[in-house]
């Protein structure tokens, strides 16, 4: 039944079943320059590199034979060979290092392997100082490398980069034939954190899924001490800190202007929007000569004018309204207008308690200026002018009006109308909260195109939004 | 499971599985294969290459539900390397294979039903060329078509590589004749979520097997081989 098998005089039983030795490193003596190398991932690892003289040797079975001779010293890496880290829980050795560039040289990057006997091989990246965690994926993954958009775990993998990888330095050993100036095609796909790597050799195509670490993780995992590689731009997959971010912004954002536009709408809607007072009038210059008679008005013992029967009433560019009751505590909104042409009006205003005196001030300025001129018309201000006081208390109240303007020193006197209203919806408040809320959202937004275009710019498959030229 | 002296050394062999035709006696590394009532031995097994895996006879672990142990093994060589292949068997009976390469974990089990007659063609179709060398210039994977289907059991997998395969020795109990030196064709075929399908082909004898990778940490596995520094 069986011919090749070499027979062999029986001997005494084994005290221990072979299987039950312990898995252990194993070292060989270098066929090249005779120092000993350590080989970790024994079983698996086919090529090793010497430690002492960087010559490649055969290690898939005990003859080392030697692959590429060599007689460099090793060359120092971050991470060294032999050092253990633990990542996502597993602790991994270093066990292979590969340095490789995109056949220019523009581009280059830092292969470590890592080895855990149980979980087996993954790879840690590190370009420009941005790393990557891959594994990996025994996955058929439909039109990976053809197509410029694939699916992997329901998720939209996109094409970021078509290229070369070049062998340009090893060290360490691995569980596939290695050498420099070994070169494979790369596709890379993104959906940050993610990436999508696929590697075609001759013969082979390999996909591996990787995700973003930062620096930190890869320093705390290894417990290094040295400074880590300063990273530079943006990375093809690297997460950016706005997007993870950016949709519960908006979310809040836009529960905030549906809470704000609710209590606006309430308040409107309650809002007792009462007019108080308005009056028609006419203010004359200090120094004019009004007949007071003639206006029907007389003088009370205030010294003030007190007058709003008649057409217009005025002294020493003063006015004053007749006493008015505000029934409750609330806003008051006070329009002003006159009908300056060419001309401006300045009115004083103040609100005056008149039980406790307190008052409430504030300016107009109207000013309305028009003509022709090469280009035309123009207009310049406004004959109105409106503001809110807010929360003014209850109790009776007079308006004083001060005048000053340009038309005294024509025409001796101003028409002016006033319309005083209280508890008048307030929609000021209601902006300013719109764009306190939306202040951070759009500057989210503006930051995570702004990331995104700098990721894109490294790619030659930018969307059209990032697309720069 | 059955209990049998090696005709060798005497030493206690068990034979857990009916399956079994094969074992290498852990004492004396005597090969026997299993008659009716005894064993006959028929030569000895080398010692099986180092490696670091931390399987062994005894191991036990989960695959979908069902606690299995591993029985025996295989070690395979290629041109690029080496793997295992343990024989294992469920606690419902059922014997399959956990297939450890490259720090991946496959399990699979042969399909009893005949190959579909159109799929078998192929495979000998393809095993030909391979033979006949094609194996040493292997289609360009950058081609449209990234390699062919085949549809194994309702499955359509993809076939990722076809490779020569040796023996490189064996322990345990084993459903088929392992001594060194054992060559076979060996097509490796991958699905969309990790299902994974080989088809072996000694000689003219074609088996065909399938399965699933498997994470480590999803296999449970308990009584581990001792690993010096892990």
């Amino acid at each position: 039944m069986v011919t090749d098998e070499i027979v062999y005089p029986l001997h005494e039983p084994d005290p221990i079943p072979p299987t039950h030795h312990k898995g252990r490193a194993k070292s060989f003596k270098c066929p090249a320059c005779g120092g000993i190398v350590t080989i970790r991932a024994v079983g698996h690892s086919i090529n090793a590199v010497c430690s002492h003289c960087s010559s490649v040797v055969d290690v898939a079975n005990d003859n080392y034979r030697i692959v590429e001779k060599a007689h460099k010293l090793t060359r120092h890496t971050l991470l060294e060979i032999g050092t253990k880290g633990v990542l996502f829980g597993v602790t991994w050795e270093v066990v292979g290092y590969v340095e490789k560039d995109d056949g220019s040289a523009a581009y280059r990057w830092d292969e470590y392997l890592l080895y855990n006997p149980y979980h087996g091989f993954r790879f840690l990246m590190q370009a420009r100082g941005h790393w990557n965690f891959f594994e990996v994926i025994k996955r058929d993954v439909s039109g990976v490398v053809l197509e410029n958009d694939v699916r992997l775990d329901e998720r939209p993998y996109t094409i970021f980069y078509r290229g070369e990888a070049v062998v340009q330095y090893v060290k360490g050993e691995f569980y596939w034939k290695v050498k420099k100036g070994d070169r494979a095609r790369v596709v890379d796909y993104i959906a940050p954190p993610y990436m999508l790597s696929a590697e075609i050799s001759d013969d082979e195509l390999t996909l591996a899924q990787g995700v973003y670490l930062q620096p930190s993780e890869v320093k705390e995992a290894f417990k290094l001490t040295a400074a880590m590689p300063y990273p530079v731009g943006v990375a093809a997959n690297q997460p950016s800190r706005f997007r993870e971010r950016i949709s519960g912004i908006w979310s809040i954002a836009l529960l905030g202007l549906l809470a704000a536009t609710l209590i606006q709408a309430a308040t409107s809607i309650t809002a007792d929007n009462a007019h108080v007072y308005s009056t028609q009038s006419r203010i004359y210059a200090e120094n004019s000569s009004p007949d007071l008679a003639a206006d029907g008005c007389g003088e009370t013992g205030s010294g003030l004018p007190d007058c709003d029967k008649a057409a217009g009433y005025g002294r020493n560019k003063m006015f004053s309204s007749p006493s008015f009751v505000l029934p409750k505590g609330s806003n008051v909104f006070i329009e002003s207008y006159s009908p300056v042409q060419n001309d401006w009006v300045e009115l004083n205003l103040s609100l005056v308690n008149e039980q406790t005196n307190t008052a409430y001030s504030l300016s107009h300025g109207i000013e309305y200026y028009f003509g022709y001129d090469a280009d035309g018309y123009w207009s310049e201000g406004n004959q109105r002018v409106d503001s809110f006081i807010s929360a003014v208390p209850s109790g009776t109240y007079r308006l004083l009006v001060e005048a000053d303007s340009g038309a005294f020193q024509k025409s001796g006197a101003i028409d002016f109308a006033l319309n005083v209203t209280r508890d008048v919806p307030a929609w000021g408040n209601y902006w300013i909260t719109l764009l306190l809320l939306f202040v951070y959202p759009i500057y989210a937004g503006i930051r995570h195109m702004s990331f995104e275009n700098k990721r894109w710019s490294e790619s030659d498959y930018a969307p059209a939004l990032y697309r720069t030229s | 499971m059955k209990k049998y002296d090696c005709p060798s050394c005497g030493a206690e062999m068990v034979f857990h599985s009916s399956l079994s035709v094969y074992a290498v006696c852990p004492y004396c590394r005597s090969t026997v294969v299993r008659h009716d009532v005894d064993l006959e031995a028929i030569g000895t097994m080398a010692t099986l290459p180092d490696d670091m895996s931390p399987l062994q006879i005894g191991t036990d672990g989960f695959y979908r539900g069902i606690r299995f142990s591993l029985v025996g093994r295989m070690k395979i060589g290629w041109k690029d390397g080496c793997w295992n292949e343990w024989f294992m068997v469920g606690d419902d009976g059922r014997k399959g294979w956990l297939a450890e390469a490259q720090g991946f974990y496959a399990v699979s089990f042969e399909i009893d039903a005949a190959l579909d007659e159109a799929v078998e063609q192929r495979i000998r179709k393809r095993v030909a060329a391979f033979r006949a060398g094609d194996g040493k210039k292997t289609p360009p994977i950058a081609r449209a078509d990234l390699g062919s289907y085949l549809t194994l059991d309702k499955q359509k997998l993809k076939v990722v590589d076809i490779k020569d395969a040796v023996c490189l020795g064996s322990e345990g109990e084993l459903p088929i004749a392992a001594p060194r030196g054992r060559r076979t064709v060996s097509i490796d075929l991958l699905g969309p979520s990790g299902e994974f399908g080989c088809v072996e082909v000694l000689n003219d004898d074609i088996r065909a097997y399938l399965g699933r990778y498997v994470d480590w940490d999803a296999l449970h596995c308990q009584n581990l081989r001792p690993l010096e520094g892990w």
